[in-house]
């Protein structure tokens, strides 16, 4: 008898936990796509962690022989792809499908079925980026960039270029996806009142950082056709002895690469002008010229990149326009700083960690962009360009800027996400042991590289005299992976016993902060009207008779509104069917691609894959009560 | 308060340690200027540093200042809620407008003086005693470029033209009008401005002498120019900078930059005949011959750019050749292996005996048979034999000046004339009994021999390879040299191998011991092999 | 209970702009498309006239044939046009001729390009990876007629889709958005028709012929035919 009740009961128990994973992976809701993302993009991150240890490791002593060269090359180059593609991208994403549906007063995204399409396909592009790993075949070496014609045979042979270009080719895919479905979203899907001009800088910035990747998208697939022609089918666009030029693919992938740049920046921009104004109790100073510069930004991205290539020979002129472009991007970065210190100004800070985190993103963000008009002048760059001084400044923008603004956008949201509160104290430990790990790990690298040490060297000779900077790096490094740790778990702790979160926290600006944490799967049961930049605040505050000085309204309908913790049953509001269409369609890219390696026509199984899948998703309809 | 503090303690304590760690930086740093360019580029960096340094304080100041003085204190109302101020937004977007100008305006200015476009005449002024070397020079130095110098004068340093040819993962310089080709180390006079070709024969590197100039990337299918000049005598590192391959952290080269008298006597020594190899070293040059380092190694210079091209091409089908440095005066050099080691006998033979050790991932470990063919292997007595060969590869007089700090105190020492002609024997019909040869049999020695087959330089089918085709040798030999039969002229060509060379070859690149190494009867067997080709 | 704003379907929900989201998402594509095109067809100019061996596109262009096949893929567009006006006035046997005739003469144009390919190969020896014209000329034209041939698989579905009525005149937009790639890959044509077939006609091996832009424009005039 106990047995058997036993049975049943562990199989009810099995089916309940097959009905949790299905309705994850059948899931179109935007939010839980968020989360997918999120989770999927943290291990990704934490594995460009590794090996960031491990490149540190090889370099904390001179000559030293941990790693073989080909190894370190592999890691470098999967450390930067694995960063820039798998994690911080994807956390972007992450947020802005958490986010955006929920601070537009949007029940969901425009297209929730191309929504999980993109996080499927992201998940299969990461898998086959690292598929070197996974199958040992090898990954690719010849740094992210993957300059032609290193890139060509015989230079280089192996299946790495083809994890590489396959890899980025799917990712792209998913990243076009994503950019389509959050461009529609946002322009078409705002809750009524909401104007462009009142959306929250988070979406505006979004909606930037979706045409960039609409754009530059294209761009670097082109080049990876023809990278992957060139080693599979034996085309010439980068043969040297038909004629090709190697420059080509310079331009074709900085045209790319620069755009790209402001695709992993504006996003964590966005999160922390989100940020400071609900820390600070005021509105974000200069909304229109926040906005503005970030658009700015946004084109001007487009005119700069040849300041990657200073040192290619592209001449005087080349150089001195490049030199300008590049000077006067970084004037609308400078007002994004200065109105973040304007919003601060005069305000009521509260240094909770998201707080802590966004006012670290804007110090660090500083000495990031400074670095970089030193690098924006050609005659200085010739000295920095491809040594340490570059990998200081890009890990201060990267680091300092995306990783620090989408850490303090987790801190944020999670509550909104979970229903819970990261633990604060934890947070803060993070916090400061996060700053003195990197400024550590990332500082003496400024010195490093003129003092001389080249970038993407395996090793160094001890009479260099780049040991201690070397050695001091690496003990930063570690300190920041152990920074990560806390942070690890102080999220598996603050999931299970975390302080509950109400609907708004942290005094909230915005719409999400108007709704239950976690929303319920349709988020508003009425859509909202809205009639200022900061609807939840006027909920809840309103003006005395001078009108300056904010008083919290008598009328305020906070808890009523607020405390839905329970998801109500509301059968009038129609939301889309889970489908697992977009995961079959995602496979076929897989599979493609993963037959590519064992020869390039064997791809066709996966492509039917996909095509099959696409067509039985066009029959599907979005809901079951869908009569047409 | 707590900002007090801070600005007090925290940022001089930073400047200091910032300080205190350029002090204490290498030989490679790019403060450590010792030339014209890098001079100009520093200057700037200082320019633009000193405005960053200026706006890191003042907004990083206002970033924490602003935090302490505005937290939240218990209690506190609602701040009043500011939306912006239009003419603070005016401000701060024209305040760091002017600030960019003033990087920009010098910016111009060093980009346009410090390319290789650039063409202003850089002067010396000819003093008693130097203080300042990048600006000055005594009268006696003078006198090596302008005879009629006097102290008050002011010179325009010479200039020089040389190529740098970048390869995986080595340098090749050859030295414009002097018939100089040198590897991995580059030979310069103080004070003069030395133009640059840069030319790559595989993938993209990027030549960077961090005290003499910054980097300009050498590009296939495209010759960058550049130029750069040292101040100082003294050896400066140089390497590559792009990201290459397996082996790019072990590209380097070095530049030796010579007082301009020393300068001239360095180029004599080169141009002196070589030294000859005794005992160990004759048997290190049987090996050097006959395990295929002269496919790659040639130790005349400078190598013919044809041999380079057809290595190249070698390597790009996929065969076991590749450009590698020649060896010329071998021995005089400092470094090895690309600059990533001093020359000594024992760092030499563990490079011999096991170079992926020593350098991963380079090509000689890659590709020479000597390190891939288990019957081709060198025992460690051949290593042995080979290292004492390399390390005759000198002049026969020891002529070549170490640079040294103080200029003035190398007087001129004079050397014999090495322009005079030194006499080479006339080729002579070597008596050599020859038994008689088998066309057939030749043939297998031609496609067969070990450990080179002849058909691996020599094509039969008119293609141009590291030696001349054989196609039609038996009709063409007799016309080669008046006089002579095509039996007679190939015999000859094989029992002294460097009697006659075809013009756009390399002398000394065939083995030259057939006898010993094949035998007799194999020799008698490819001449009756060689005349059936017709 | 008041019927609050809770309609399930995106595309029905009153957008801002007044644009359907599947309509805005496609011309997002487009955007997008616009720079792949771009890049293939900057390569492609930028190695005009590098190539080190031949066949040199003086060699092997045949302008009247392509121009031919260029009218051909022009005619689809105005049988697209076509297409769409019958499904919004309901006339469904008016939309299966004309979605079939246009996808039938995008067939034909395929049927050109594949005619072209061949006589490139068998009759000059031109492939991918012959030469640099070779490599940028037929990845260029080649993923042109990739999206060609999904656009006639798209209009081969919107036909049968049509037949078991789960396309009506209701959703005309369908068709609409089908239209937009449609053209939009012709005037990508009308692009590359131009600058490799027009203007590069007579590129020859290098120094063999300058060409300046009046030697061009004189060539295009007098290669259009019947002029």
């Amino acid at each position: 008898m106990v047995t058997v009740d036993k049975v049943i009961e562990g199989a009810t128990a099995r089916s309940k936990a097959f009905d949790t994973a299905w309705s994850w992976i059948t899931t179109v809701d935007h939010k839980r796509i968020g989360i997918l993302y999120l989770i999927t993009s943290i291990i990704f991150f934490f594995g460009a962690g590794i090996e960031a240890l491990v490149i540190r490791t090889q370099l904390a002593r001179p000559d030293s022989t941990l790693v073989d060269p080909g190894t370190f090359n592999q890691m470098f180059t999967m450390h930067a792809l694995s960063m820039i593609f798998l994690g911080v991208m994807p956390m972007s994403v992450a947020f802005f499908n958490i986010v955006v549906p929920l601070a537009i007063g949007a029940r969901d995204v425009a297209f929730p079925r191309l929504n999980a399409l993109s996080y499927w396909v992201f998940l299969f592009g990461g898998l086959i980026l690292n598929g070197g790993f996974i199958s040992g075949l090898g990954s690719p070496d010849t740094g992210w960039f993957a300059y032609a014609n290193l890139t060509e045979e015989p230079f280089t042979t192996g299946q790495g270029m083809t994890f590489y270009s396959l890899g980025l080719l799917i990712l792209g895919i998913s990243s076009l996806a994503g950019a389509f479905n959050f461009a529609v979203t946002i322009i078409n899907m705002r809750a009524p009142g909401m104007s462009l001009m009142r959306m929250p800088p988070f979406v505006w910035m979004t909606l930037v950082t979706s045409f960039l990747l609409i754009t530059a998208m294209p761009v670097i697939t082109v080049g990876l056709i023809q990278i992957l022609f060139d080693r599979t089918f034996g085309t010439n666009f980068f043969d040297t002895t038909a004629g090709g030029s190697p420059v080509l693919w310079q331009h074709v992938f900085w045209l790319f690469g620069h755009p790209e740049v402001y695709i992993l920046i504006l996003p964590a921009m966005g999160i922390v002008s989100e940020i400071i104004p609900t820390f600070s109790r005021k509105p974000l100073f200069g909304y229109k010229f926040v906005i503005f510069s970030g658009i700015v930004i946004g084109f001007m991205g487009w005119g700069v990149w040849s300041h990657h290539m200073f040192t290619v020979g592209l001449g005087n002129v080349a150089n001195s326009v490049f030199a300008i472009t590049t000077m006067l991007i970084a004037v609308p970065t400078g007002v994004k700083i200065f109105n973040w210190m304007g919003t601060m100004w005069g305000g009521s800070i509260r240094f909770s960690t998201p707080m802590l985190f966004a006012v670290g993103f804007v110090a660090m963000f500083i000495l990031g962009g400074l670095s970089g008009v030193t690098h924006a002048s050609p005659p200085a760059d010739a000295q920095q360009q491809d040594t340490y001084y570059i990998v200081a400044h890009l890990h201060y923008v990267l680091f300092g800027g995306s990783i620090m603004g989408i850490l303090a956008g987790i801190y944020y949201w999670f509550p909104k996400m979970t229903g819970r509160m990261l633990n604060d104290n934890l947070g803060k430990l993070h916090f400061w042991l996060l700053m003195f790990g990197a400024n550590l790990t990332f500082f003496p690298m400024h010195i490093l590289g003129l003092v001389g040490m080249p970038r993407r060297v395996y090793t160094y000779s001890a009479v260099s005299g780049f040991e201690a900077y070397n050695l001091l790096q690496t003990v930063g490094a570690f300190i920041l992976a152990a920074s990560f740790l806390i942070f690890l778990h102080n999220v598996f702790s603050s999931l299970k016993k975390g302080e509950r979160a109400g609907a708004d926290p942290w005094d909230g600006r915005t719409l999400e902060w108007t709704i239950a944490s976690p929303p319920p799967h349709y988020n508003f049961v009425e859509i909202p009207t809205v009639h200022s930049r900061e609807p939840a605040w006027d909920l809840k505050y309103g003006h005395d008779s001078e009108g300056a000085t904010p008083i919290e309204r008598s009328d305020a309908p906070g808890a009523q509104l607020y405390n839905q913790a329970e998801e109500e049953d509301h059968p009038e509001i129609h939301m889309p069917d889970p489908s697992y269409w977009p995961l079959v369609v995602a496979a076929g890219f897989g599979i493609a691609g993963a037959l590519f390696v064992v020869g390039p026509w064997f791809s066709a199984i996966g492509v039917v894959i996909a095509v099959v899948g696409l067509y039985a998703w066009a029959a599907e309809p979005v809901s079951k009560d869908d009569h047409h | 308060m707590a900002s007090g503090l801070i600005r007090k303690t925290f940022l001089p304590a930073l400047l200091l340690a910032f300080l205190f760690l350029l002090a204490s930086c290498g030989d490679q740093s790019t403060f450590e200027v010792k030339g014209e360019v890098a001079q100009r580029q520093l200057e700037l960096f200082w320019i633009i540093f000193a405005l960053a340094a200026f706006v890191f304080v003042v907004v990083e100041g206002a970033l924490i200042y602003g935090a302490f003085r505005y937290r939240r204190r218990p209690g506190q109302a609602i701040p009043k809620q500011t939306h912006g101020h239009t003419k603070l937004e005016i401000a701060w977007t024209i305040a760091p407008t002017i600030v960019l100008v003033g990087v920009a305006i010098p910016t111009l200015f060093v980009i346009f003086n410090t390319s290789s476009s650039s063409d202003y005449d850089i002067t010396l002024n000819v003093v008693d005693e130097v203080v300042d070397p990048s600006n000055e020079v005594t009268v006696e130095q003078a006198r090596f470029v302008v005879p009629t110098a006097s102290i008050g004068d002011e010179i325009t340093v010479p200039r020089m033209h040389i190529t740098a040819r970048a390869h995986q993962w080595w340098w090749e310089f050859r030295y414009s009008g002097d018939e100089i080709e040198t590897a991995n180390e580059l030979h310069i006079p103080v004070n003069t401005r030395v133009d640059v070709d840069l030319f790559s024969d595989d993938v993209i590197h990027s030549f960077w002498i961090p005290n003499l100039a910054g980097k300009l990337d050498v590009v296939p299918t495209v010759i960058n120019k550049t130029w750069f000049m040292a101040s100082e005598p003294g050896v400066y590192e140089g390497r590559c900078a792009e990201f290459c391959g397996l082996a790019h952290a072990d590209m380097k080269f070095v530049v030796i930059a010579h007082e301009w008298q020393d300068y001239d006597q360095w180029k004599l020594a080169y141009n002196a005949p070589p030294q000859q190899p005794t005992d160990d070293a004759l048997l290190g040059q049987a090996v050097f011959l006959s395990k295929g380092c002269v496919l790659c190694h040639n130790k005349d210079a400078p190598t013919a750019l044809e041999v380079r091209e057809q290595q190249r091409n070698q390597f790009m089908e996929g065969n076991n050749v590749v450009p590698g440095p020649n060896l010329k005066h071998f021995a005089t050099r400092t470094t090895m292996a690309a600059g990533i080691a001093p020359l000594t006998q024992s760092n030499l033979e563990s490079w011999l005996s096991d170079p992926e050790e020593f350098k991963p991932g380079n090509r000689m470990a890659e590709l020479a048979a000597v390190y891939n063919d288990p019957t081709q292997t060198m025992t460690d007595e051949e290593v042995k034999q080979l290292t004492a060969y390399l390390l005759t590869l000198r002049p026969a007089v020891e002529t070549i000046p170490t640079p040294t700090p103080d200029p003035a105190s190398v007087p001129p020492t004079p050397t014999p004339d090495p322009f005079a002609p030194t006499p080479t024997p006339a080729p002579s019909p070597t008596p050599v009994v020859l038994p008689p040869g088998d066309a057939a049999r030749g043939a297998q020695v031609f496609e067969t021999s070990t450990p080179l087959t002849c058909v691996t330089c020599h094509s039969l089918d008119g293609t141009v390879g590291l030696g001349p085709t054989q196609q039609g040798i038996a009709s063409t030999a007799g016309a080669r040299i008046p006089g002579m039969t095509a039996r007679e002229y190939i015999t000859q060509s094989l029992l002294d191998t460097n009697s006659y060379i075809v013009e756009g070859f390399p002398a000394d690149l065939m083995p030259a011991n057939f006898i010993e190494t094949i035998g007799p009867q194999a020799v008698a067997d490819v001449i009756e092999y060689l005349l059936t080709l017709n | 209970m008041a019927q609050v704003a809770t309609t399930h379907h995106p595309e029905e929900h009153p957008t801002n702009t007044g644009l359907d989201n599947r309509k805005l998402a496609m011309w997002a594509f487009l955007g997008s498309e616009c720079l792949f095109f771009g890049t293939f067809i900057s390569t492609y100019l930028v190695y005009r006239n590098q190539s080190i061996v031949g066949p040199y596109p003086a060699d092997v262009i045949d302008v009247p044939v392509t121009t031919v096949s260029t009218f051909v893929l022009l005619m689809s567009s105005f049988m697209m046009v076509m297409t769409l006006y019958s499904i919004r006035k309901g006339d469904n046997r008016g939309f299966r001729v004309w979605v079939l005739g246009t996808a039938l003469l995008g067939s034909v144009f395929l049927g050109f390009q594949v005619f072209e390919f061949r006589e490139f190969y068998i009759h000059y020896g031109l492939s991918p990876t012959t030469n640099l014209f070779g490599t940028s000329f037929f990845i260029l034209t080649g993923f042109h007629g990739a999206h060609v041939t999904g656009g006639v698989i798209w209009l081969v579905s919107l036909f049968g889709q049509n037949l078991n009525g789960s396309l009506t005149q209701k959703d005309s937009l369908r068709v609409e958005i089908a239209g937009l790639y449609w053209h939009f890959v012709d005037i990508v044509w009308i692009i590359i028709f131009t600058l490799v077939y027009l203007l590069g006609a007579n590129d020859a091996p290098p120094g063999a012929e300058a060409s300046d832009g009046h030697a061009m424009f004189s060539q295009l005039v007098s290669q259009v035919p019947f002029v």
